[in-house]
């Protein structure tokens, strides 16, 4: 399970060790000597502290640039538009949505021409498909690829990727049903050049998709073009992918970041006791770098820092067990809880907010989440998959038999790729699907 | 007692002439020279006085003590009078004096001095009448006996009655036949134009009348011509006959068309003698004025009058086609109010209908100009009796101010640039007025120092630049739609220049900066791309959302807009478009381009594919307003104020006003200008449709208020603004405005969202 996800790596610069830096101190309300000079330096500070999982310090001090460098006085100035644009991308990651909203309408508003006013466009066409405000997401996103076509100061091609993929994903899902058509028309093998033994997982990310395999304890990444990469994990999982394109793999005892070559050990605290954490199944990264694991011995799902300390497990209900989950837009989190066949639904801060259930599932056992919020739940033994909107609103369902005439066999996880395309490790078919 | 000026100047004279190179005794002449003429106007006034105080003691019963002042008198203007150089004051003056001398002196028994004194007044004076003097009896007697004794009289009989008689020189007035003279020889001499001369001598005796007999012969015919203006040079067969001057005769009427020029603006009569019958060439010519000319029929010897010749000056015609009654014109600088056309309304003649400006031949500058419209400058040739037609198109002028810096060489290669540049925009009328330009900067503290401190200064700075008062100056006393000043960066070695731009008045008192490379061949290029693209006002619109997906080999319809030109065409959301007129088209931007080639009303065919296969559809283009976005980084804003201002003015071009005004609102927003940008949008009457309108126009209004603080009205602004939910942004096939409106809405917390 994993998510299609849009980084901003371009925007950081680098980083300046400020120490001691109080937000608001930026200026006494006259004009600032050097201000290009002032703003980019507090940005980067900002941006230091984003990494360091400070958002709400580093939202201050986004808020605080663009407070005290207004138009009037610094009309061209670029880093109150950049720093406008990443304070509202963390209200919205923070799940005030209005707030970051209002952010990226005053960048497309109110800023000459930028990258800057592209990804605020991108940002606001987020916030309209999840509203499902199609239409106009799309002339958002449309916009988008127009001016990232040319060679002016409004192209970027990250955003222009992202909206690509949108544009496609919008196509799929809701002009296909407006015209009368399936989302999903077709069906076949993963088009790569690799012999699965018995894949159990998969994750599609930006960068390419992962895939691990149980029948020969490996993890693989497969890159936009479809170059394979393998690496050996013991007992490996289901695969996710965190921030800054960082692929994670479940494995037991451990987490492993293959592409990093590093794994992580996580203990868990119970009373005054510390336990590590044994039956990892399956993760989730946030956009402040923490973690989100189920542990079958511990059914549950807990949350650590980013650093690896502690914080707490989620409330799933007593005597759940949780098999799965996935990171939604706005930092929701969604959990598959197999006992009582349900779907719950946390918000940013970990809270149970909402949760739904289909009439016949079984056993739902995987669980995915599209760049516009659409849930899709892979009942193992129905074979079958069910796609939800946002609020859990049954919209479609594939399988067994899925377009083209293929019948999913041991469907063990799947995964939604940025433009819509559902991948499925099936075990007992010893390969990965592609519905599209 | 004799003139005691005279005799002084004349020994002055005579020691003068020894030491005339004396420059001390010049200077002191000098100064006694000046001082000459004010002594002989205080001897007049004393002689009044005098002869006054004379007549007086005449008058009482010792007559002889008068005899000492009328002295004085008669000293004082004998010489003149016998110099002729004597007014009439004088001369009654010293008639009376010599007259009551005489008597005083016959009362005091010197009858000899008395006799002289009579002798004298009529040698002077031979027709002098002493009625009115009261004279004694034997004054009076003794005139008379010095009469008889010297005076005689002429009778003349002329033929023709007319002719002009001098005795002596002296003209006699016309119609005169009898004249006394003094005894003696005298010469009678007679003229007239057209008659031959006469001189004669006649022995004039005292006391008798002595006949003289005068008969001119007619020898040639007489023309008698005035001309307006004076100084005509009149030519009669080709021959210079002279030159008219003088004024009219007091007794002359003017009739025809000379009663409508002033008196004084006519010359004398000029009479042409010599001239024998039979036909004849009469011209008459005046620089500045066309020739006159006239044949001249002769019948016979006489006199013939041909009048007042009221000469034609140089004109030609200049014909301003196209003029609005509202425009103003000047020509060569200097406001010019043009005659109104011989005709109106629709006449056949092009011409008919034109303004004339009726103007000496030259060259000239015309220049009209109309509010915002814009302005028509042209030189033009005038040639007399010449017309030239002017087809008035009036464009956004663009003023150029000059540049400041003392760096001549610098200054002198942008402003050649300039120019260069400038007078190749066919949009513009491109007008230079560095000189004019050049006082109204330094009223308005526009200096090379100034301007540059002024870069970089924002509304902040302790004592910014006065734009407004620049702009006000220079839009009041200069026409202009956009105004371009340079200001080199240094004033002894320049590299760059700073070409400040900013609109006329009304629009924002805020001037766009430019900073260019002297050394740069391309330095002007932003500055041309802005100025030389027209502004459009609409464009072609389908009412198609494509969007390009990549699941799709075409660009897939995300949505038709509703009871736009596709939905009439029956474009269906999802469809793809996989051609348009025939041309496959692979992205949506590509599509895009396609449809900006057909003009709005044209139809076009589109090939969609859709779940049902293939089909063609016929869709007549829309056409879609456009709105200038505010934010954008390389527009100069000057221009579109310009641009929309002219499109306002020019009634040719089918603009709606509200859609001039919002561009004009865009302007005032990007300057941040929100005051007069809540003015505007408050005021304007944008239609309630799908896409571009009210909507965009409220959003707009909702901003600036946030901006100002008026939080209440702004909020109420963006609910009006959402009243529209099929609202865009900028064009038709913009963004949709709803999203943007509530974002605004929420930010402002209020709790009216969807």
């Amino acid at each position: 399970m994993s998510h299609s996800c849009t980084t901003i790596r371009s925007l950081i610069v680098g980083f300046l060790a400020v120490a001691g830096l109080i937000v608001g101190s930026t200026a006494d309300g006259g004009v600032v000597e050097s201000p290009r000079q002032y703003a980019e330096e507090h940005y980067n500070a900002a941006e230091a502290m984003l990494a360091d999982g400070d958002a709400e310090e580093a939202l201050q001090l986004f808020a605080a640039i663009v407070d005290n460098f207004p138009r009037t006085q610094y009309p061209l100035l670029s880093w109150r538009a950049a720093a406008n644009l990443r304070a509202g991308q963390i209200e919205i990651d923070l799940g005030r949505v209005d707030a970051g909203t209002a952010r990226f309408v005053d960048v497309i508003d109110g800023e000459p021409p930028s990258v800057w006013t592209t990804r605020a466009r991108l940002g606001l066409a987020k916030t309209l498909l999840w509203n499902r405000e199609w239409q106009a997401a799309a002339r958002l996103l449309q916009t988008i690829v127009d001016v990232s076509g040319t060679s002016g100061p409004e192209s970027d091609i990250i955003a222009y990727r992202d909206a690509e993929d949108r544009l496609t994903l919008l196509h799929r899902l809701w002009l296909r049903a407006e015209a009368g058509e399936r989302p999903w028309q077709q069906a076949g093998r993963y088009p790569v050049d690799f012999t699965f033994d018995r894949p159990i997982g998969i994750a599609a990310g930006i960068n390419g998709v992962l895939v691990t395999d149980e029948g020969n304890d490996s993890a693989v990444f497969f890159d936009s073009v479809g170059t394979a990469a393998s690496f050996r994990v013991a007992d490996p999982q289901r695969p996710w992918w965190g921030t800054s394109a960082n692929g994670f793999i479940a494995a037991g005892s451990m987490v492993s970041a293959p592409l990093r070559t590093k794994s992580f050990q996580f203990v868990y605290s119970e009373s005054s006791r510390q336990r590590p954490l044994d039956d990892i199944r399956a993760g989730a990264g946030m956009p402040d770098g923490g973690w989100y694991l189920v542990d079958s011995e511990y059914r549950g799902v807990m949350r650590f820092e980013r650093d690896g300390t502690y914080d707490r497990i989620l409330d799933t209900g007593a005597n759940s067990e949780p098999v799965d989950l996935d990171r939604g837009p706005r930092g929701r989190l969604f959990v598959i809880e197999e006992r009582r066949r349900e779907v719950l639904i946390f918000d940013a801060d970990g809270v149970l907010s909402a949760g739904f259930a289909y009439h016949d599932w079984r056993e739902p056992y995987a669980l995915a989440v599209d760049s516009i919020g659409y849930v899709y739940v892979l009942d193992r033994s129905l074979k079958r998959i069910d796609v939800f909107d946002q609020d859990g609103g049954f919209l479609w369902n594939l399988g067994p038999v899925l377009p083209g005439g293929i019948e999913l066999d041991d469907p063990r996880d799947l995964t939604v790729d940025s433009t819509g395309r559902i991948l499925i490790a099936d075990r007992g078919l010893r390969t990965v699907l592609v519905v599209e | 007692m004799r003139n005691f000026v005279e005799d002084v100047c004349l020994d002055v004279l005579r020691v003068g002439l020894s030491v005339v190179s004396n420059s001390y005794v010049l200077v002191l002449l000098s100064i006694f020279l000046a001082v000459v003429p004010a002594e002989a106007q205080q001897v007049n006034e004393r002689m009044r006085s005098t002869f006054a105080r004379a007549e007086m003691l005449y008058r009482t019963a010792e007559p002889d003590q008068a005899i000492e002042p009328l002295t004085d008198v008669i000293e004082a203007l004998l010489s003149n009078a016998m110099s002729g150089d004597i007014d009439d004051e004088g001369q009654a003056l010293l008639v009376r004096s010599l007259a009551y001398r005489a008597d005083a002196l016959i009362f005091a028994g010197e009858r000899d001095v008395a006799e002289s004194d009579l002798e004298q007044l009529l040698t002077l004076y031979p027709r002098v009448s002493i009625e009115g003097f009261r004279l004694s009896d034997v004054g009076a007697d003794r005139f008379q006996r010095a009469e008889a004794r010297l005076v005689g009289t002429l009778t003349l009989s002329a033929a023709p009655l007319s002719a002009r008689i001098f005795v002596d020189g002296e003209q006699l007035p016309e119609g005169i036949t009898s004249y006394d003279l003094l005894a003696g020889t005298h010469f009678i001499e007679a003229s007239l134009p057209g008659f031959t001369r006469q001189v004669q001598e006649v022995e004039i005796r005292a006391d008798r009348s002595t006949e003289a007999e005068i008969v001119l012969e007619r020898i040639s015919a007489v023309v008698r011509l005035m001309t307006r203006p004076v100084g005509a040079t009149v030519l009669i067969d080709g021959k210079v006959v002279g030159e008219t001057s003088g004024m009219p005769p007091r007794d002359w009427v003017p009739t025809g068309d000379a009663v409508r020029y002033p008196r004084g603006e006519f010359s004398s009569v000029m009479e042409v003698e010599g001239l024998m019958p039979g036909q004849h060439e009469v011209e008459v010519i005046l620089d500045g004025y066309r020739t006159f000319s006239a044949p001249l029929t002769i019948p016979d010897l006489a006199d013939y009058q041909v009048g007042s010749i009221i000469m034609t000056a140089n004109l030609g015609l200049v014909l301003l086609r196209d003029l609005a009654s509202d425009s103003e014109v000047w020509v060569d600088g200097r406001r010019t109010q043009p005659e109104a056309p011989l005709r109106s309304g629709d006449e056949e003649t092009l011409n008919s209908n034109a303004y004339r400006l009726s103007l000496e031949p030259g060259e000239y500058r015309i220049t009209v100009s109309r509010a915002d419209a814009g302005v028509f400058e042209e030189m033009v040739t005038v040639a007399d009796r010449r017309s030239v037609a002017l087809s008035v198109r009036l464009r956004p002028a663009l003023t150029f101010l000059g540049v400041l810096g003392s760096d001549r060489l610098g200054a002198e290669t942008l402003e050649t640039t300039l120019r260069g540049s400038f007078t190749e925009l066919n949009y513009w009328a491109f007008l230079d007025r560095t000189d004019d330009a050049e006082g109204i900067l330094q009223r308005t503290g526009a200096t090379e120092d100034r301007l540059r401190a002024a870069v970089g200064e924002g509304t902040t700075s302790p004592s910014p630049f006065d734009w407004q008062r620049l702009q006000t100056t220079v839009s009041r006393e200069l026409p202009g739609s956009i105004f371009v000043l340079g200001v080199l960066d240094d004033s002894e070695l320049a590299a760059d220049a700073d070409l400040w731009i900013w609109p006329s008045a009304p629009g924002p008192a805020v001037a766009e900066r430019v900073r260019v490379s002297l050394a740069d061949g391309d330095m002007l290029e932003a500055l041309s791309t802005n100025l030389s693209g027209t502004m459009t006002f609409q464009r072609s619109w389908t009412g198609i959302d494509l969007i390009d997906s990549g699941i799709a080999m075409s660009p897939v319809v995300a949505a038709v807009v509703r009871n736009g030109p596709a939905a009439e065409a029956g474009v269906r959301t999802g469809d793809q478009l996989v051609t348009v007129a025939g041309n496959k088209v692979a992205t949506a931007e590509g599509a895009g381009n396609w449809f900006a080639t057909f003009p709005p009303s044209s139809m076009v065919a589109l090939g969609m594919a859709g779940p049902n296969g293939e089909r063609t559809v016929e869709l007549r283009m829309g056409a879609t307003p456009t709105v200038v976005n505010p934010s954008e980084g390389d527009r100069f804003y000057s221009v579109v104020w310009a641009m929309s201002a002219a499109a306002a003015g020019q009634r040719d071009v089918a603009v709606p006003a509200w859609l001039v005004e919002l561009n004009q609102a865009a302007v005032f927003m990007h300057v941040s200008d929100w005051e007069a940008a809540v003015r505007m949008l408050t005021n304007l009457q944008a239609p309630e449709v799908t896409g571009v309108g009210y909507g965009l126009a409220q959003y707009w209004l909702g901003v600036a208020l946030s901006e100002i603080g008026d939080l209440d009205g702004a909020r109420a602004a963006f609910e009006r603004s959402l009243s529209q939910p099929d609202a865009r942004y900028l064009t038709n096939d913009g963004l949709f405005l709803a999203p943007m409106v509530r974002a605004r809405l929420i930010a402002l917390g209020s709790t009216n969202n969807r």
